[in-house]
């Protein structure tokens, strides 16, 4: 496959992973802002939760994003990865596709949806 | 339009995207009702009216994110279409993705629009009161008749 295509598709599926994170961030720190002034703390601490967890998702795409790299451009390397790092590599092959798999023992199927 | 009130089902995961598009439909000039399904099987529950949704009313329109937990948007979209008493209902479909692949595929699906969800928060938030007024306030719906 075209190393071009590869990044494209790549550079496609972060911003697409990485936006949803992004746009709860800023949406959780506004409500932050907004608690502190009217000194709400029962908000500031549920948003403040929130925002943890928006954090911790951008952080997820950013360490498959490095697994993927790892696997593209390493491939004699011997790398741990999961399942989710499996489907978002698949995803880059196959277009943005979603990916289902069944795993048995050591055979991974997967289907296209 | 003579509706009362508007029903809305959003399907969607995120949390943030659940309370902005609320926020969104808070201001709007029309009574409107909306429902939360968290996932995959909350929307099927809710739309087949079967187990915790058992006497839930079906919705006038659905706003539907295409990832989620358990079945996905594509399942759901086309659940909805190929059900005789669903596929009236106007299917809004919300997702990140930009591919035209994918835009392709749902229409195939016979969702009634396809919408990317921008990253932007203001955008976002401009979009989601655009879906209200256009399906809530200007739209003719699908209703029994009296």
């Amino acid at each position: 496959m075209n190393q071009g295509t590869d990044i494209e598709k790549a550079l496609s599926l972060i911003i697409h992973d990485m936006g949803a994170p992004l746009r709860s961030a800023t949406y959780f720190t506004n409500r932050i802002r907004k608690a502190g002034e009217n000194q709400d703390s029962g908000s500031l601490e549920r948003d403040l939760d929130m925002l943890q967890q928006s954090i911790a998702q951008a952080q997820d795409v950013l360490d498959s994003v490095r697994v993927i790299r790892s696997i593209l451009f390493h491939p004699a390397m011997s790398v741990a990865f999961g399942i989710d790092d499996i489907r978002l590599h698949l995803a880059f092959q196959f277009n943005g596709a979603d990916i289902t798999f069944e795993v048995s023992d050591q055979t991974v199927t997967a289907a296209i949806t | 339009m003579s509706h009362e009130t508007i029903k809305i089902l959003l399907v969607e995961d995120n949390e943030a995207d659940i309370m902005l598009t609320q926020d969104a439909f808070e201001d709007a000039k029309l009574r409107n009702e909306m429902t939360i399904a968290r996932d995959g099987y909350e929307a099927l529950d809710y739309l087949n009216q079967t187990g915790q949704s058992a006497d839930a009313v079906l919705p006038d329109v659905i706003l539907l994110d295409l990832n989620l937990p358990g079945p996905s948007g594509k399942e759901i979209l086309a659940h909805v279409k190929s059900t005789p008493h669903l596929k009236d209902i106007p299917v809004v479909v919300l997702t990140s993705s930009e591919d035209p692949h994918e835009i392709k595929q749902i229409y195939d699906l016979s969702a009634n629009c396809y919408i990317a969800k921008p990253i932007d928060l203001d955008k976002f938030l401009e979009t989601m009161r655009g879906i209200e007024h256009f399906w809530v306030q200007m739209v003719a719906l699908p209703m029994e008749p009296a």
